[in-house]
């Protein structure tokens, strides 16, 4: 139970070194307290607060506690026994810091493969966890560049042009029947925009890109074996957030479950019908250090997931946590959603694909 | 020790005997925590019989009416869970003049009726049944304090009992027992009887139940302070390997009692009580190292380490020196920790708070490293119960020091372990790790660059995200103002 060198210090034989004063003082070139005056906050505040203090304890402090309990039970007679079961010392358990999250692990490892799970590899914007970096750079791009998000659209009005070859949905000019907007010289003005953003194929290494998400999926599907419910780009279904919550909160059931797929159809505000909804690989997490936005207000997090009822293989099961505050900037984007009612042309897909964030 | 071995006995029995032994043991113990809690705490103790006596006794006892009740409750086994029966001490008590006829009993020539009345009036101490106060004992109180000076051990020892078990009861007591004599009394009693242990004992018993009692620092501290009752004390704090720990342990308390009231501690260390103290602690020390660790040795170990942490306060570390010059000491309070971990964690916070006391020097602080006792300490910090935060006090204090400390520190493994009390539950301990870092890293960059190696980045940049503010301020002090330089910049695509 003792250290050798503990023991070989206490039995030593020659006392005239153990003395105090034969001893070495250490010496000291300047002492650290200077610095800390000068590390206050701007307030002035000194942020670090420690000094040394000898501690006196009276006779009813609670740290002797213990102590007295086990003098009194000698006292009456009802102390040693060999089996006797006193308090022994526990390790202390590990938490998660990031505010709402706060579980609590028993060992170091476990609070890491927590952290590493969740927390890292976040999304600074809509506080989704990615499971790499690459995929989380991909997620930024093709969820929070504005650019690539107007891309999008436009490639989408072009593909509807395309598609209903009557009205373009951007300017609202319409063809004459027969006519292919496309040999119009209201299709060549379109074709001076820039060029439609790729969408990347989701697999490490691949570096095929793609028009459209559909494209990827089936690539992926295709080529890489991927299963096809596997969950791809996910939409932003922002909104299910507070049913699917309370769903959580009352059914305490990890997040794919809870986010029910039958719920959204009745729930949203928007519009796209379920099939043509594709998922991301996504996790409930908080915000990754690493790509901070220093701006930014220290996250609550998490985000539920509105994945499908299928497990996807490279999403992680969260174990609901406490209550969760949606950022606000994520209620806002309600407003730019499009009613479902609203049909653009016959047979067309209603409402838009995707859902670019307006700025 | 003949209180141990009592209850050694009774623990040998097997299955369901001993869990309910064990039942009884756990609920009682919630019990006497929450009397501590209501400051209720009090116990009271109970002189067996020696069993060859019990027989030679009851031949010769005279046959008075009036003690039959009080001879039939001697009459037990060594099971003292069987309580007296009310009737017994009621009838006793309801008696008219029964305390008096005892005292005439006590008082009178025949020794064995000396004997018997100081049974019953030491048994009538201890019973639980509220008719029997110390109030109605009060009129024997003279006499058993005079006797204190007699020259039967026996018949001594069953007297100081006697009244250490009616001091905790009021305070009205125990100003009677002070106006009665009570401390020059047992200062000559200990004297007398030095070389009967169980005196010995039963005086540093009386003493402790005197002391530790409510309401007594104004005149009960102060008569025993200036009774010459210390250095008496101190030299009890010798044990004897044959009779046992009993009188150590109960001197040890008596002087816990007096150190912590804080009445006059000059004077304690005056009279060479922190010398005697920190020697002792340095012996069982020794003893722990070599593995005898004797039964009950923490009993005595307890209040050695509460005495000598309060004693520290006294004055000045420096002044103190010259009384604290065994550097075992140090290797003791860390031994104790290690020895007790997991029996007495309690026993091994209060080993680091000593620590804690001794480190507001710097001459300490370097002995810690000289005689490399920094990594037990270390090795302490995964545990709860208050253990790591001492430790982090005493880290602190040590860092505290200057630069060549703080280095010291980073050698001994103090910056991995860091990484590891900053995750943990405790925010208490988040905070205290988080100073102790700080600390570290202002001392040197070197120390900084250190704890970026060791990941710890990512640590302080997860606790940011608290919704703790006192660990969250001190996370972004230490990331802006020390880390800063070494902050990893991701780029956005």
């Amino acid at each position: 139970m003792l250290q050798p060198g503990l023991i070989q210090l206490l039995t030593a034989s020659d006392l005239a070194d153990l003395r105090i004063d034969a001893i070495p003082k250490l010496q000291v070139g300047f002492r650290p307290g200077s610095f800390f005056s000068s590390f206050r906050s701007q307030d002035g505040e000194a942020k670090l607060t420690f000094i040394p203090q000898q501690i006196l304890l009276n006779k009813d402090h609670e740290l002797f506690e213990d102590g007295d309990i086990h003098r009194h039970l000698y006292l009456q007679n009802l102390s040693t026994c060999p089996a006797h079961d006193s308090p022994t010392a526990r390790q202390c358990e590990f938490r998660c810091y990031i505010s709402g999250c706060s579980q609590v692990f028993s060992t170091v490892e476990d609070y890491e493969h927590h952290y590493n799970t969740l927390h890292r590899h976040v999304c600074s914007s809509c506080q989704r966890s990615l499971p790499s970096a690459r995929l989380l750079d991909i997620h930024i791009q093709e969820w929070h560049d504005s650019l690539f998000s107007i891309l999008a659209e436009r490639q989408d009005m072009v593909a509807n042009i395309h598609a209903h070859k009557r009205m373009c949905t951007h300017t609202h000019y319409v063809a004459h029947s027969g006519l292919d907007l496309d040999q119009s010289m209201h299709t060549v003005s379109h074709s001076l925009f820039p060029p439609p953003p790729k969408y990347q194929c989701l697999v490490e290494g691949c570096g095929s890109k793609f028009r459209t998400r559909e494209q990827r999926k089936d690539h992926v599907i295709k080529i890489h074996k991927y299963p096809s419910d596997f969950m791809f780009d996910k939409v932003k279904r922002i909104k299910n957030i507070k049913i699917a919550k309370n769903n959580m909160l009352q059914k305490g059931t990890s997040m794919e479950v809870s986010m029910s797929v039958s719920e959204p159809e009745g729930v949203c505000e928007v519009l796209s019908d379920q099939p043509e909804e594709e998922e991301y690989m996504e996790i409930n997490h908080s915000l990754e250090p690493g790509i901070l936005d220093p701006a930014s207000n220290p996250i609550n997090t998490v985000e539920l997931s509105t994945d499908h009822d299928t497990a996807p293989i490279l999403s992680v099961t969260i174990q609901p946590t406490t209550n969760q505050q949606r950022p606000q900037h994520n209620r806002e984007r309600h407003s730019y959603r499009v009613p479902r009612t609203v049909c653009f042309g016959q047979g067309s897909v209603q409402g838009f694909r995707g859902h670019g964030r307006r700025i | 020790m003949w209180r141990l071995n009592a209850v050694r006995h009774k623990a040998g029995r097997q299955g369901s005997d001993l869990e309910e032994f064990k039942f009884k043991r756990r609920e009682h113990e919630k019990e006497l925590r929450r009397a501590r809690k209501d400051s209720q705490l009090v116990s009271k103790r109970l002189l067996l019989n020696d069993d060859e006596e019990e027989d030679g006794t009851m031949d010769t006892l005279a046959s008075d009416q009036v003690l039959g009740p009080c001879i039939t409750t001697t009459v037990r086994d060594d099971d003292s869970s069987q309580q007296p029966s009310r009737e017994a001490h009621q009838l006793l008590i309801e008696q008219p003049n029964s305390i008096a006829i005892l005292v005439t009993n006590l008082c009178g020539p025949n020794p064995q009726c000396r004997l018997e009345a100081a049974r019953c009036l030491h048994e009538l101490s201890h019973s639980p049944h509220s008719e029997v106060d110390s109030l109605r004992l009060r009129q024997a109180t003279p006499y058993l304090i005079t006797f204190l000076s007699g020259q039967s051990p026996k018949f001594t020892e069953l007297c100081l009992y006697t009244l250490g078990n009616m001091c905790p009861d009021s305070e009205n007591v125990r100003d009677m027992l002070l106006a009665q004599g009570i401390i020059p009394a047992l200062n000559n009693c200990i004297q007398i009887h030095r070389t009967n242990l169980a005196v010995v004992e039963a005086v540093g018993f009386t003493l402790s139940q005197l002391i530790s009692a409510n309401y007594v620092t104004e005149r009960i501290i102060p008569a025993v302070l200036a009774s010459g009752l210390i250095p008496r004390l101190l030299s009890v704090l010798t044990p004897d390997s044959q009779f046992g720990l009993g009188p150590v342990i109960e001197c040890a308390w008596c002087l816990h009692y007096l150190a912590c009231s804080n009445v006059d501690n000059g004077a304690l260390v005056a009279q060479g009580t922190l010398l005697h103290c920190t020697s002792l602690l340095v012996t069982l020390g020794v003893a722990v190292a070599k593995g005898s660790i004797e039964e009950g040795i923490e009993l005595l170990i307890w209040p050695l380490l509460r005495c000598v942490g309060n004693l520290l306060l006294s004055g000045p570390l420096g002044a103190l020196q010259p009384q604290l010059n065994d550097s075992r000491l140090l290797a003791a309070l860390c031994a104790f920790p290690q020895a007790f971990l997991q029996t007495h964690p309690a026993l091994a916070r209060e080993s680091v708070w000593v620590l804690n006391n001794l480190t507001d020097s710097s001459v300490f602080c370097s002995a810690l490293f000289y005689l490399n006792l920094v990594p037990a300490l270390i090795q302490l910090l995964p545990f709860s119960h208050g253990i790591n935060i001492m430790v982090l006090r005493v880290l602190g204090n040590i860092a505290h020091q200057g630069r060549e400390y703080c280095l010291h520190l980073a050698q001994a493994g103090l910056l991995p372990a860091l990484c590891a009390t900053l995750k943990m539950a405790d925010t208490e301990v988040v905070t205290f790790s988080l100073e102790v870092l700080g600390q570290l890293m202002a001392s040197d960059p070197q120390l900084a660059e250190e704890f970026v190696k060791q990941s710890g980045l990512p640590v302080l940049e997860a606790i940011q995200y608290s919704n703790q503010e006192t660990i969250r301020l001190r996370a972004t002090h230490l990331l802006e103002h020390h880390l800063l330089p070494h902050c990893p910049v991701r780029t956005m695509p």
